[in-house]
């Protein structure tokens, strides 16, 4: 990052980040010489990148209140307790590994992860510097290793709970050849965690081997006082399947990338998003797929409700590399506006660079349409009530895709998040 | 007793004024029907009484059992006992036919007597059996890709559900085959036939057949936003020989 940049307190501290600072973190965590390596290789890419300025080719700027979030306080960012910062509950033929270094997995496993080209360079280049941040100062790690033939039907559960923040987790998920398996990640932390902006950040790495098929739901329900940066990236084999489904309710703001790379032949990808925003909330949603391999699939479908004075950002790519030849491609973003005075903006790109794909977009940006409300009104629903009915048939779009168990669990979370909106 | 006064109302849309000075009482065991040729302003009518703010009333008063309802919002009129079939009912995509009900059923109950899913079940199942729908219709979305006459029975299932003191029908009889309009009509008359007699009926159309099936005690003819005639049955009659036409432009009464 370039000396002076930094316009606030926050971005001025960011400029004097250095060296030192991890080194000492690395020390204190007791990471081994490749741990601390891979952090200081992540940390002088972030050194090198140029900070986001979050302008997009959209009306509306949706940022962070980075002069309220202490990142001079690093030290903070390494945990008391090591139980405090994850819990996983699954099936025991998933081999897990949880900590709070680096080093307990091992270098193998993650120079794979370093070693996957996620084509990042096609993302306007925005959400890397947080992805790289979340590297370098990682205090939380996961991995989840599903063995290769083994087809698992309850899912994997992860619960993040955000409350001893600063926190900054790394979630890595490999799948073997030929299994299925779904993992549910549920973000939390108290609801009345305001007064200052804790900064949570969480970057989830997938590895989808051949063949296999992957579903991760993800919910997202932290506290207001929360700036949340999430990214996440799959790499996606020959003929394997990796869903994401999101419902995204929470933080004050939040900045939530998710790419598939379809780097197999056959290879395929699902992405749902589910959010909702109100009070001042903002929210910079990101959905992207590569195509970089013949014959692969992807559908991005992107839900939101934006109420009072929040903002919502949504933007897609879908890029057809040189490589892609037979593939389909489809992104559509819908939001809907329930207040004047509500700011939402959907930003669908596509970049073609093979002419034997299918591959199209769409996004709209509504309201609540006055009969469909007078209709319900008449028969004696309270206003309040009826807005809901109506946001609740809007996501029953994305939400009769899921199972009924996962169904059940997401219309708990909607109504949570409902009784805010 | 009356239920609904209605004094001297004049509505504009955009600019534009639709309802000009009517007048009418509806009555406590009464149905009243209100006729007219196309543009008359009978929908107006109906979606003024009910609330929709589209509609801006520019002169008169709307009274419900004595007291005006004219600042109340549309839902606080249906928990006082209005109800409006729609002659266009809404789509809402999303949202069931089950889930929509219940909430709109206990929308007008308090917190400790509010229906079960179970009980709901219970209650609709058997109104549903009246107007011969099969019990798969509740779970489908609301009105969505419904035919004409589903969507008039969906009407006239609310209707049966909330039991209202007024039941408003515009145009409840447009796109019903035959069959359907004995089915809806007799839904009607269930409604409106009750033990307890203590129901009211404004029901809207262009045709007489429903009139066949639903009987009314007063008719009223609209013309140019307008009450021109006011009769009793036989005045249908009159009407089905000879047309609007030789009331057109003369507004006289009756």
């Amino acid at each position: 990052m370039k000396a002076g940049t930094g316009v606030n307190r926050a971005e001025a501290v960011l400029d004097e980040l250095e060296d030192s600072i991890l080194l000492r973190l690395g020390t204190r965590l007791r990471e081994e010489d490749w741990a601390m390596k891979a952090r200081l290789e992540s940390f002088r890419s972030l050194r090198k990148t140029s900070f986001p300025s979050f302008r997009y080719a959209s009306g509306i700027l949706v940022k962070p209140n980075f002069s309220l979030i202490d990142f001079s306080q690093l030290s903070r960012f390494v945990p008391e307790t090591e139980s405090a910062k994850i819990g996983f509950i699954g099936p025991e033929e998933i081999s897990v590994i949880k900590g709070t270094r680096l080093s307990q997995i091992d270098e193998k496993t993650i120079s794979l992860f370093r070693g996957l080209s996620y084509s990042e360079q096609s993302c306007a280049g925005q959400p890397s510097w947080f992805s790289l941040f979340n590297d370098a100062f990682a205090n939380s790690f996961l991995l989840l290793r599903i063995p290769a033939g083994l087809k698992l039907d309850r899912p994997a559960v992860v619960e993040i709970d955000a409350d001893h923040l600063p926190q900054i987790t790394n979630i890595f998920i490999i799948t073997g050849t030929g299994s299925k398996a779904k993992v549910f990640i549920k973000k939390r932390s108290r609801k009345d965690a305001e007064g200052g902006n804790w900064y949570f950040g969480l970057n989830v790495r997938v590895f989808a081997g051949e063949e296999s098929e992957l579903r991760i739901m993800s919910t997202q329900q932290l506290g207001l006082g929360v700036a949340f940066f999430e990214d996440r990236k799959a790499h996606v084999s020959k003929a394997a399947d990796v869903e994401w489904f999101d419902l995204s309710f929470g933080a004050g703001y939040a900045n939530s990338a998710v790419l598939s790379n379809l780097a197999g032949m056959n290879a395929r990808t699902g992405i749902r998003c589910l959010f909702a925003a109100t009070n001042n909330q903002k929210i910079d949603l990101f959905t992207s797929a590569i195509h970089a391999a013949p014959r692969t699939r992807s559908d991005i479908l992107t839900r939101g409700v934006v109420n009072e004075e929040a903002r919502a950002l949504s933007r897609g790519l879908i890029v057809m590399q040189e490589g892609s030849g037979g593939s389909e491609g489809y992104e559509k973003q819908d939001t809907l506006l329930l207040c004047d005075r509500s700011e939402a903006n959907a930003i669908p790109e596509l970049e073609i660079r093979n002419h034997d794909v299918k591959c199209s977009h769409g996004s709209t940006v509504g309201q609540i349409e006055s009969d469909k409300l007078f209709y319900l009104l008449s028969r004696g629903i309270m206003l309040e009530d009826a807005k809901k009915l109506i946001i609740k048939g809007y996501f029953d779009f994305l939400l009769s895709e899921l199972s009924a168990d996962e169904r059940s669990q997401a219309t708990v979370v909607l109504e949570e998040a409902l009784v805010e909106v | 007793m009356v239920f609904l006064e209605i004094k001297n109302l004049h509505v504009s849309i955009e600019g534009k004024e639709i309802l000009k000075g009517i007048n009418l009482v509806l009555e406590q065991g009464k149905i009243h029907a209100i006729m007219g040729p196309n543009g008359s302003g009978k929908s107006t009518l109906s979606n003024v009484i009910m609330g929709n703010p589209k509609y801006e009333v520019t002169g008169g008063d709307i009274l419900f059992e004595g007291k005006s309802i004219l600042g109340l919002r549309p839902d606080e009129r249906a928990r006082l006992g209005l109800f409006l079939s729609f002659q266009h009912p809404e789509e809402i995509d999303g949202v069931t036919i089950s889930n929509f009900l219940r909430t709109a059923v206990n929308s007008f109950r308090e917190e400790k007597d509010k229906l079960s899913v179970l009980k709901f079940k219970n209650a609709v199942s058997e109104k549903m059996k009246l107007l011969k729908m099969s019990p798969g219709f509740l779970s489908r979305y609301l009105n969505k890709g419904f035919s004409g006459g589903e969507k008039k029975r969906t009407e006239i299932l609310q209707l049966l559900m909330l039991d209202p003191k007024v039941a408003i029908l515009d145009e409840t009889d447009s796109g019903l085959d035959i069959d359907a309009l004995k089915v809806v009509s007799e839904g009607v008359n269930h409604y409106f036939n009750a033990q307890t007699k203590d129901k009211a009926v404004l029901i809207i159309t262009h045709y007489k057949r429903i009139l066949d099936y639903i009987k009314p005690d007063k008719v009223s003819i609209m013309i140019d936003g307008k009450i021109a005639l006011e009769g009793i049955g036989d005045l249908v009659d009159h009407l089905e020989e000879k047309g609007y036409g030789w009331l057109l432009g003369e507004n006289r009464k009756k």
